[in-house]
């Protein structure tokens, strides 16, 4: 009884794990965005973040009026490059990244693109 | 059924095998099936566990005696709830449960992350099953939960003063937050795998993170309040290593936490933060290493446990490994912003990483250096609480104060002319309950009278948040107070509900001050109907009882309390006689005080119809200790609670192309 | 390309140089007390905690004139007679494995008041009672 059960247990386990194979072939690389994008993203992001947090703690006192004015200036500047930055790199549009996806995925030493 | 559970744990290895070797090929080469496939046996080691996890259970509630766990860690006359605990009462089943909640854990990342970051996830994978591969190993080959012998007409029984309520959670919830911190490690390691430079492991693992350190917080003070109500020396924490084996790895993970927001906000600090999640699921392992060997006191008792060699192996492999990897990946690390400031946000959050490392590191120092010594030198030699306490006020004290200035100060660069407007509230609340407490006597104790001034300028620095927040919302959007907060809060859940839990710890740290440095402790042999006096209270012995309960035999002196005049009834310290494990424990009788915290601990000893030997503590604000659990409960509840405009956003940021190719 | 390191490396260096320092000094002055077994300490003055197993019969009182016992070393041994006023653990008796801090006097290990406290090898909590 319990060597059956045992039995079932290891057959559907081997069961689950082969799922993936009964498919006939490799699926599609997921699209996901390249290395660069993904940073100037973060950075975008992270720009954008700053200067958000910069007015509340200006909106709450915790900054002074000069303060502010010293370190809004380079902060917007900064996020405007980020955003010039992003809308670059996302300019390599969803095709021509797919190109690259399906390059790497014909060569089977391509480590990072999965 | 032995059998069934052994084969369950045999599959449950094979598929970790699986998981190692097929998914770090299929990660290297890029293939996708089989990297899926290596997740599948992931997923299904939960499967195996389960199944391994349910013969135990079940052997323990039949009574299975023939099973050599289910007989030495219970008996026929044990209540059903605490049989469920010698599930994890015992070294084997322990480990079980560690593997059964990690194989748990690593599913439901895996089936998370399949959708949110499929490339990551394919080195996360290997890793996983890693860990998953150690503890199989362990319970198939060298400890293992099925080992069978004649069956017996009884077992052992349960130590009674495991016998409690507090006892059939603590271990569990400590269990969740050792492996929960597994998560984040393995995201880590697959992010440096992957030669990653963006933070996607970073927000994946989150709220792992932060769910495994609740639940190692809580988790402790549940075991703190066992001490303290159940072992009864009037005490709660005594610095045993099983004590900072739980300990250590929340600091680290409390340190990660901070740090981690520095790299989100800044972009520095990778490197460290990879460094502490690598620490802090080393100190996990450790903390399970010392908690299943038994006392770390001497080289002696480290050799009789069977497991004990084998964890300290695997730990210095994990440290070897992921040292190495992070070094081959320095490159990726390096920050591309600098600390421009001293008297920043960033360099408040770093002084506080240091100080909580420091604290971590004084506390393995400790634990460890017997064992130093003892090699060096022949004979170990111990620390105790003094040591300790030392360094829980050096460290601890600052870190209080930078719980109140952290949150004041601005990103980047603040200047000394905006400090002193915002400070100016907090201080002048300090000082005022300094000179305050000061004039109530509360001089007696100098590290008491700091603390508590710092905890009132923490707690005057939150309470400036959460109304200066208010009232810019409200400025902004109109309506009530009320509404403002509600709205404040909900748009800044993490930040709001990380100063809940600042505030919990302040309450904490007012509870373990007013217990440590300001209680009374009196002790002398008491005749029948005398009276001794300690603080405002007076304490008169009655006389002794002597009751036959279902398991023990109940001895209680009876003494009557009063206080001022007023009567506050009768308290009932004693001893329990157990008959089957042929033991007494101490039954401390505590009376608290609703109104200002405070507790009376009595001890008795020497029970006698004509005397006792009563030992009588007063523990000013105690109870705020357990209050604090709550409130940190619920601040981390806040901070965890989903926010679907974050959730948009993250989506959008790392899965852009995916919504653009679906358009 | 010069650039200038960030100072926090240097801070982060510098801490934990500085904490290494004082750990090690603390512990070399004020730490510590050695653990010896029954056997090991002939000859030894100064303050030690003491590991080993009570023998025999166990007799006085801690809260009066002394609990007296003998201790041997838990693998077999002779043993040397105890004296100790303070707290007893519950599971104290004879044929305990305990631990308690003292100092010895004229051929009898004087026990500092309120330190014994009992292992208890196969549970996994440990008895504490200070």
């Amino acid at each position: 009884m319990e060597l059956l059960l045992a039995a079932v247990l290891a057959a559907a386990v081997v069961v689950f794990v082969a799922i993936p194979f009964l498919r006939e072939r490799e699926p599609p690389a997921p699209l996901e965005p390249p290395e660069e994008a993904l940073v100037a993203a973060e950075e975008r992001d992270r720009a954008l973040a700053e200067l958000k947090e910069l007015e509340f703690d200006h909106r709450t006192g915790k900054i002074t009026d000069e303060d502010y004015r010293a370190l809004v200036q380079p902060l917007r500047q900064r996020a405007a490059r980020t955003l010039t930055n992003g809308a670059s790199l996302s300019e390599r549009t969803p095709e021509s990244s797919g190109e690259q996806h399906l390059s790497a995925r014909s060569s089977p030493s391509s480590r990072r693109d999965l | 059924m032995p059998e069934l559970g052994r084969a369950a744990l045999i599959v449950c290895l094979g598929l970790a095998v699986y998981a190692v070797g097929g998914g770090a090929y299929a990660a290297w080469t890029g293939r996708r099936r089989l990297a899926e496939s290596a997740q599948n046996a992931i997923i299904a080691s939960f499967a195996a566990a389960l199944v391994a996890s349910g013969v135990l259970l079940g052997g323990l509630l039949r009574h299975d005696f023939s099973l050599t766990y289910v007989w030495q860690h219970t008996s026929r006359e044990l209540p059903d709830p605490y049989v469920v605990s010698a599930f994890w009462g015992g070294q084997e089943g322990s480990l079980l449960l560690w593997l059964l909640i990690l194989t748990g854990f690593s599913s439901i990342a895996i089936l998370l992350a399949r959708r949110s970051a499929p490339s990551l996830l394919a080195w996360t994978a290997p890793v996983l099953g890693g860990v998953i591969l150690f503890f199989s190993f362990l319970l198939v080959a060298v400890a293992s939960p099925f080992a069978t012998q004649a069956a017996q007409s009884d077992g052992l029984g349960l130590n009674p003063s495991l016998q409690n309520p507090y006892m059939l959670a603590h271990p569990p919830m400590l269990y969740l937050g050792f492996v929960g911190l597994t998560i984040p490690f393995a995201f880590a390691m697959g992010a440096l795998l992957a030669r990653r430079s963006d933070e996607l492991w970073v927000v994946v693992t989150r709220r792992w993170t932060l769910v495994a350190w609740t639940f190692l917080g809580f988790g402790q003070l549940l075991g703190a309040h066992w001490a303290y109500v159940e072992v009864g020396w009037g005490g709660y924490f005594a610095w045993d290593p099983v004590e900072n084996a739980a300990l250590m790895p929340w600091l680290a993970a409390t340190a990660f936490l901070h740090s981690v927001m520095i790299q989100e906000k800044r972009g520095m600090l990778k490197i460290w933060n990879v460094l502490l999640v690598i620490g802090a699921f080393a100190l996990a392992l450790f903390g399970t290493f010392l908690t299943r060997s038994g006392i770390l006191s001497s080289i002696h008792s480290f050799t009789e446990s069977s497991i004990g060699p084998w964890f300290l192996g695997f730990i210095g492999l994990v440290l070897a490994a992921s040292i190495a990897l992070v070094v081959s990946r320095l490159p990726l690390l390096r920050a591309k912003t600098r600390l421009e400031s001293p008297v920043s946000r960033e360099a408040t959050f770093l002084y506080n990483n240091l100080l909580l490392v420091a604290f971590c590191l004084t506390i393995l120092w400790g634990v460890a250096y017997p064992i130093l010594t003892e090699a060096v030198r022949g004979e170990p030699v111990t620390v105790g609480p003094p040591y300790y306490n030392f360094f829980l006020k050096a460290f601890g004290l600052p870190l209080l104060v930078l719980m109140g200035i952290g949150p004041l100060i601005a990103w980047r660069r603040a200047s000394l002319r905006g400090l002193g407007r915002t400070f100016a509230w907090p201080l002048g609340v300090a000082l005022a309950t300094g000179v305050a407490l000061l004039v109530l006597g509360a001089g007696s104790s100098l590290p008491g009278l700091v603390g508590y001034t710092f905890c009132a300028f923490v707690l005057a620095s939150i309470a400036l948040e959460f109304a200066r927040g208010t009232r810019a919302r409200r400025a902004l959007s109109g309506g009530s107070w009320a509404a403002a907060l509600a709205q404040l809060v909900g748009r800044n859940r993490r930040r709001y509900g990380g100063y809940v839990v600042h505030a919990a710890i302040v309450l904490l740290a007012i509870g373990v001050i007013g217990s440590s440095a300001y209680d009374t402790t009196r002790e002398r042999r008491l005749g029948k109907g005398e009276t001794m006096a300690v603080d405002d209270y007076r304490l008169t012995y009655l006389g002794a009882t002597s009751e036959r309960a279902a398991n023990a035999r109940e001895i209680r002196a009876v003494v009557d309390v009063q206080r001022g005049g007023e009567h506050l009834g009768a308290m009932r310290p004693g001893k329990n006689q157990y008959f089957a494990e042929q033991q007494v424990s101490n039954e401390a009788a505590i009376r608290s005080d609703r109104l200002n915290g405070e507790d009376l601990f009595l001890i008795a000893e020497q029970i006698g119809p004509n005397a006792v030997f009563l030992k009588v503590l007063v523990k000013p604000l105690v109870n705020l200790v357990w209050v604090a659990g709550f409130v940190f409960l619920a601040g981390s509840l806040i901070a965890l609670w989903p926010d679907a405009r974050e959730q948009r956003r993250l989506a959008l940021r790392y899965g852009r192309h995916e919504a653009l190719a679906r358009a | 390309m010069a650039r200038r390191a960030s100072p926090a490396r240097l801070v982060i260096a510098l801490a934990v140089a500085t904490m290494l320092a004082i750990f090690l000094v603390y512990t070399a002055i004020a730490g510590g007390t050695p653990q010896l077994r029954p056997s090991e300490l002939k000859g030894r003055t100064g303050e030690v905690s003491l590991v080993g197993k009570v023998v025999g019969k166990v007799s006085g009182d801690a809260r009066r004139s002394g609990l007296r016992f003998r201790l041997r070393d838990v693998e077999g041994g002779a043993s040397i007679a105890v004296v100790y006023r303070g707290s007893v653990p519950d599971l104290f008796k004879s044929g305990r494995d305990v631990v308690l801090k003292g100092r010895l006097h004229t051929g009898t290990f004087v026990g500092t008041p309120n330190t014994l406290s009992t292992k208890c090898p196969s549970k996994y909590v440990a008895e504490k009672k200070s």
